[in-house]
């Protein structure tokens, strides 16, 4: 690295135009990281901070709360099955009014009060304390809902009081609030003698190694792990996948650039590798010394990137914008850029291979 | 022992379906403390005899033997061992990296050869030194004269202490009377250190400073007066 080393303090102009570009791709890699983090929060942390391992939805309901029925007898049959817990879990996206008129959109979490999802939430032994009573996410009570507060349902026009404030959560982008169950059949079905013990899904906290297929088999419905079943929360697969393309736009980007620059940096330079090759360089130490260069510059413009990206994402974190940055994926983001930005310059090695020492002798060529 | 052994070396290319030859059944030596100038029109075929000379390329036939060891056959990486190992090289118009100063010049080049500490930090001041560069040595080759680069190519082809030393054309962008000064430095460090130097050249002007002179002509070879008009 002793040529390296010294070409990028004496070439450093140029080496900071090819690094400010990887800094640049590097600040929006993770800027969306974080805000593809957001998103994800946004959509699923409700359903991620509930203490179960997988989740019985009825049959063809692709996961999806919404498409999915089960009754009492299919979570009894789920308890039954030994080490595990389960109880049904409604789930539900329903406006709202307050008292003033106010209108609140808000995804309602019916659970067993006293049951162990409820207790999982901050306050949730709040729930169904008096009559209607329900437990508000942190959201709902920064936008101006209180202790006290009464939510009428829209249609319906059931009367919901709000008895705590739990901790932020959320579902498809909407602020839960927790309901006692039998509150939440009322709200989905209304009063039907039949909808006495209906839910969306089974909520199972199961054990390693627990026999939940042959329940499911014989209860007609299919069980899927939480983080199979985060792909059941609106929008959430085609946010991700958005994301995740445009990340991977990112990444071919600054791969073609490095791939770019390094081609034409070593055909400016295949005079001076055929210097170093007559000198009687390896063709192995001369790429060591072209790729080491190559790689301190998209490192240190990734880093410096990360690191200007992440200070702006705490800017923006806490707004209006669902945005979550947690130093993994940051770090994952950064690694992956690195990888790939050396995978583009791969293209350029074979120049350097294949010059030949003899262009060192003016005439010889 | 020679320095440099060349035995009915023939070089031959193709180019579209002629084959040309630009090495013709040569034979040359390059003793210990000897300074020969091959000179030659352009396309004589002194660059190729260099090439061959100085393992970046195998002849079609004949041998190569450098202090003793025959190279005719040796693989690419065993052609760079040679190089690193016993070959000095002074090029045309100096050819520097122009990111190090003159003093790096000569410390990166004994870097190839696997070279490195304060003894060649010493080494190379050392050099700079009797190349009259001392004082220059922080300076990167666009800060030197065309003689002092050449100076600082002549001193970093010393610094890993070479038994053939090869010369390209070193005064092809000097003065006349700078380039009787390079000559002469590459002259005095030959007999200095007992290396064989071969150095090609069409500079009539300083032949008369080398101990032995070749013509070369259509790629052959032989003695000629350094007074006499080609």
């Amino acid at each position: 690295m002793y040529l390296a080393l010294r070409e990028l303090k004496f070439a450093w102009g140029r080496f900071s135009l090819v690094g400010s570009v990887i800094g640049l791709v590097a600040i929006l890699t993770v800027m969306l990281s974080g805000l593809a983090n957001g998103l994800v929060n946004d959509g699923i942390s409700g359903l991620r901070a509930l203490p179960v391992t997988n989740l019985a939805f009825g049959p063809n309901s692709h996961s999806t709360f919404s498409r999915s029925t089960i009754d009492a007898g299919t979570v009894a049959a789920f308890a039954a099955v030994g080490g595990v817990e389960a109880e049904p879990l409604g789930v539900g996206i329903f406006n709202a009014k307050l008292a003033d008129g106010t209108a609140v959109e808000m995804t309602m979490f019916g659970l067993v009060p006293n049951g162990f999802l409820a207790s999982s939430v901050a306050n949730g032994d709040r729930l169904g304390s008096g009559p209607d009573s329900v437990v508000i996410s942190q959201g709902l009570a920064d936008s101006g809902v209180a202790v006290g507060d009464h939510l009428i349902l829209d249609r319906s026009g059931l009367d919901m009081a709000v008895a705590a404030v739990a901790s932020e959560a959320t579902y498809g982008h909407v602020d839960i609030v927790y309901v006692p169950i039998d509150l939440w059949r009322r709200a989905a079905y209304g009063s039907s003698t039949t909808s006495g013990d209906l839910a969306s899904a089974v909520a199972l906290n199961a054990p390693p190694g627990a026999d939940l297929a042959t329940t499911a088999a014989r209860a007609g419905v299919g069980v899927v792990t939480k983080a199979e079943a985060y792909s059941g929360s609106p929008g959430y697969a085609a946010e991700t996948s958005t994301m995740t393309l445009i990340r991977g736009f990112l990444y071919v980007i600054a791969a073609m650039i490095l791939g770019a620059f390094f081609t034409v940096w070593t055909i400016q330079r295949r005079q001076e590798i055929g210097l170093q090759k007559a000198l009687g360089a390896s063709t192995w130490a001369v790429l060591k010394e072209s790729l080491g260069q190559v790689f301190l510059v998209l490192s240190a413009a990734t880093v410096a990137g990360a690191a200007i990206g992440y200070g702006l994402g705490l800017l923006v974190t806490g707004g209006t914008v669902p945005f979550s940055l947690q130093p993994g994926p940051v770090l994952a983001a950064s690694a992956t850029l690195i990888v790939t930005g050396m995978a583009g310059v791969l293209v350029g090695v074979r120049r350097i291979t294949r010059v030949d020492p003899i262009i060192a002798l003016g005439g010889a060529e | 022992m020679s320095s440099l052994l060349l035995t009915d070396l023939y070089l031959s290319y193709g180019d579209g379906d002629e084959e040309v030859v630009a090495i013709d059944h040569v034979s040359l030596a390059a003793e210990p403390g000897e300074l020969v100038a091959v000179v030659g029109v352009s396309g004589a075929g002194k660059s190729s005899l260099l090439a061959v000379a100085g393992a970046l390329r195998s002849p079609t036939s004949g041998s190569v033997s450098i202090n003793g060891t025959d190279i005719t056959n040796a693989t690419s990486s065993r052609q760079a061992q040679i190089r690193r190992d016993h070959i000095g090289f002074v090029f045309q118009s100096s050819n520097l990296f122009e990111a190090l100063t003159a003093r790096e010049q000569l410390i990166y080049a004994a870097r190839i050869a696997g070279r490195k500490g304060k003894d060649v930090e010493a080494a190379a001041d050392e050099l700079l030194q009797e190349v009259g560069l001392a004082a220059k040595s922080g300076r990167r080759p666009g800060e030197l004269s065309g003689g002092e680069r050449q100076r600082v190519g002549i001193a970093r082809a010393l610094i890993n202490e070479p038994s053939l030393l090869l010369v390209d054309e070193p005064t092809s962008s000097l003065d006349h009377n700078r380039a009787r000064e390079i000559v002469g430095l590459l002259r005095e460090e030959t007999h200095r250190r007992r290396i064989g130097t071969v150095m090609v050249t069409h500079d009539r002007s300083i032949l008369d400073l080398t101990d032995r002179v070749l013509t070369m002509w259509d790629g052959r070879i032989g003695p000629a007066n350094p007074a006499s008009e080609e």
